[in-house]
């Protein structure tokens, strides 16, 4: 990658946008997005340093500022622009050390009859983490409002030693997931842990590894940091989030793609670019400027997930409602850790329960999460995107990824975690309930 | 065709004038020969003595040392006019007063960092200030709300102090921008060249659409080599048309700077003999074309903008 192409590139860029928003009637920053989104897709496959990004930018909205006629008499309202560009992909941010997640399916329903309230606790996996030790988690409740039967759980172990066991997660009146937290850390060495969920409950559940965990392979990445963030690109349209992780409006992805190749972080030979084209035309995006012919042939993924886009509106199957117990940890991606926790469906779709270590400490995470491709045992395609509740807890990050489309039936979900630099494969087991 | 370098970029240029707020009244600064001098306080260095011994600054001394902070500005290139129909029209009452808030910045800038810059302090010799800044580590929440105040004082002195420049009135801001681009086409780097180029791109395309009726987009700078001769070469059609020019950086300078950047439907890429107001320059009638050498001469509106006309 060649770092002075790709400023010179993303500065020319600028004064287009300069020329343009000018020669409007009072010219308004917000239309400067496209040199935004250029500049995070720069930034983000490492051809460019977040600073001189900010300074350019920063400098352009100034620019245009003060060549609006009432430049000092109002305030404007200048496009805020998240911390986020100068926190990822720059030298120097710091990462919080990738650990380890010893993890166990559990895969058990615990019925929830407190404070007047009815349900089901259902626990994916636990996971014993830098951090702590804690249970991914999906339940349902019915009942008296008001009253949380998750609070004031408490668990013992093999050896009588006692914890407490809070809950953080997201949810509504009917449903909520997320993790239950142990406090404090059980030793490594327990077996299993009594749940006590009060009025007599008790259930016990072992935290013993399986005697054959899923196998997984890791190998090398063919692609380059901009075929990369395309299959990224792809990913978010075909997710229904456009863009992740630049997210760029579709109009400026052929912006993107010529500043990816000036930059020689995308060879001009690339087939991405004209697949992306067949992509964005296949679902009207027809505005997507990028030069490059439509591409006959696409990715597996994308051409499993385009065919279930098209055909979206006639599948109007509900996804199954219920939980799958799965537990893997895949090994270091990037610099990021993934651990993944289960799986859970209702009638808001599918969730991926995760956690991660090891990503910048005060990045947004979105940025340097690897594309998840999924494939289950009927062979259908989904994909989980990066956008749903997490919470991040020193230096590690527990999340609920959404999966599009959501599952249906399937004993086994291949996973397909890609990075920058590696693409790491496992197969899990699913065990519904 | 060659480029021949002038050692006095300014030399083609006119004196010229504006009028500032200083204490209760206004004063005059002139540029002149590649200097802004303060008709109303002959001796400057005095008078930042006085201030530093407690003193009042006059604010044209305020000014004058605010111009030399930002002579090696690439900033003033990105911000300031691309040239005269680039209409930057601040007046003074439009200049955050010192202590001010600065107006209608991007809120982004304003926003508080999370963490300590790994920047320096602004005003170092051949360290131009740093206007913004990026978050590179985590520290403590009462450091971090210590370096957010210190950051923001900074922030806003440092856009206090460009918009100053800018409402110098753009003959002059036109004068700075060539002395910043003189400064960093004599040593020219990674760092600079992407910063030039750009700077070119954005004078270059107007005068190119004034010339050929070409689309701005369409002009695309070449990277240019020192001593490698200038070239202008237009290639491709409709759509995939380009203009495709290789100026070095001082054209910036000693061309655009001097209002020399199209005379009498000639491109001019390098000055021969530079002067004011006669001078003779090296100019293309057309892409492709050889140069011809133009003898041309200059006279000045009001403000100090040159015009320039074929001598006959």
């Amino acid at each position: 990658m060649d770092a002075e192409r790709a400023e010179t590139h993303l500065r020319m860029l600028a004064e287009a946008e300069l020329r343009r928003v000018a020669a409007l009637d009072g010219g308004i920053s917000w239309r400067t997005a496209r040199a935004r989104h250029v500049a995070n897709a720069l930034i983000a496959v490492g051809a460019l340093d977040a600073r001189p990004a900010e300074d350019l930018l920063t400098g352009l909205d100034l620019a245009l500022a003060v060549r609006r006629p009432d430049y000092g008499t109002t305030r404007h309202p200048m496009v805020r622009r998240a911390s986020r560009l100068v926190k990822h992909g720059s030298a120097g941010v710091p990462h919080a050390p990738a650990t380890h997640a010893c993890v166990a399916p559990v895969g058990m329903m615990v019925p929830l009859r407190r404070f007047g309230v009815h349900g089901e606790l259902y626990l994916l996996a636990y996971a014993r983490t830098g951090g702590g030790a804690l249970f991914s988690m999906y339940a349902r409740e019915r009942g008296v409002p008001g009253f949380d039967p998750l609070m004031d759980l408490t668990a013992t172990d093999d050896q009588g030693a006692r914890y407490s066991i809070w809950f953080t997660g997201s949810g509504n009146p009917r449903s909520r997931a997320g993790v239950l937290r142990l406090n404090p850390d059980p030793p490594p060495d327990v077996r299993w842990l009594d749940l006590i969920v009060g009025e007599g409950v008790t259930r016990r559940i072992s935290l013993e590894s399986p005697p054959h965990p899923p196998r997984i392979t890791m190998t090398e990445t063919s692609h380059s940091p901009g075929e990369y963030l395309l299959h990224a690109v792809a990913a978010g349209i075909l997710g229904g989030r456009p863009g992740r992780p630049a997210e760029p409006w579709s109009g400026d992805f052929g912006a993107i793609v010529e500043a990816l190749t000036a930059a020689a972080a995308l060879s001009p030979l690339s087939p991405l670019p004209g697949q992306l084209v067949t992509l964005c035309e296949s679902l009207d995006l027809r505005n997507h400027g990028i030069a490059a012919p439509a591409a006959r042939d696409l990715p597996a993924p994308w051409h499993g997930l385009l065919t279930h886009a098209i055909r979206r509106k006639r599948d109007g199957t509900p996804p199954r409602t219920g939980c799958a117990a799965a537990a893997v940890t895949l090994p270091e991606l990037d610099g990021l850790t993934l651990s993944i926790l289960g799986l859970h469906s209702d009638e808001d779709g599918t969730m991926l329960h995760v956690h991660d270590s090891g990503g910048p400490e005060d990045a947004d995470p979105a940025e340097f999460f690897p594309v998840l491709w999924l494939r289950d045992d009927s062979g259908r395609w989904h994909t989980a995107r990066n956008t749903g509740w997490s919470i991040r807890e020193a230096g590690e990050r527990t999340a609920l990824l959404p999966v599009t489309p959501p599952l249906h039936e399937a004993a086994s979900l291949e996973i397909i975690a890609a990075g920058r630099t590696a693409e790491v494969r496992t197969t899990l087991p699913l065990r519904w309930r | 065709m060659k480029f021949i370098p002038n050692d006095k970029w300014f030399h083609a240029l006119p004196p010229c004038v504006a009028r500032v707020p200083c204490g209760h009244g206004e004063h005059s600064v002139r540029w002149h020969a590649g200097t802004l001098e303060l008709l109303a306080h002959p001796d400057p260095e005095a008078e930042r003595v006085l201030a530093a011994l407690g003193g009042e600054q006059a604010d044209c001394v305020r000014i004058a040392d605010t111009w030399d902070r930002h002579a090696e500005d690439l900033r003033v290139l990105q911000i300031g006019p691309r040239g005269p129909a680039d209409q930057i029209s601040l007046g003074w009452d439009q200049v955050p007063k010192p202590g001010d808030e600065a107006w209608s910045f991007p809120r982004r800038i304003a926003a508080p960092p999370a963490a300590q810059p790994a920047w320096a302090a602004p005003g170092g010799p051949g360290a131009p200030p740093r206007l913004w800044h990026t978050p590179r580590r985590v520290i403590s929440p009462r450091q971090a709300d210590a370096d957010i105040e210190r950051l923001r004082r900074e922030l806003q002195r440092n856009i206090t102090e460009l918009v100053t420049l800018l409402a110098l009135g753009p003959a002059l801001t036109i004068r700075l921008s060539g002395q910043v681009a003189a400064a960093h086409a004599a040593r020219p780097s990674a760092e600079n060249r992407p910063a030039l180029a750009a700077a070119v791109q954005g004078r270059l395309a107007p005068l190119a659409e004034q010339w050929l009726g070409v689309d701005p987009d369409q002009v695309v700078i070449m990277p240019h080599q020192p001593g490698e001769p200038a070239s202008v070469e237009l290639t491709g059609s409709g759509a995939q048309l380009r203009l495709r020019v290789r100026v070095p950086a001082e054209w910036l300078a000693s061309v655009w700077a001097c209002g020399l950047g199209l005379v009498d439907r000639h491109l001019v890429v390098a000055t021969v003999s530079p002067g004011w107001p006669d001078a003779q320059v090296l100019a293309l009638p057309a892409p492709a074309r050889d140069p011809v050498v133009l003898d041309v001469h200059g006279t000045a509106d009001a403000t100090g903008t040159p015009t320039w006309t074929p001598r006959p």
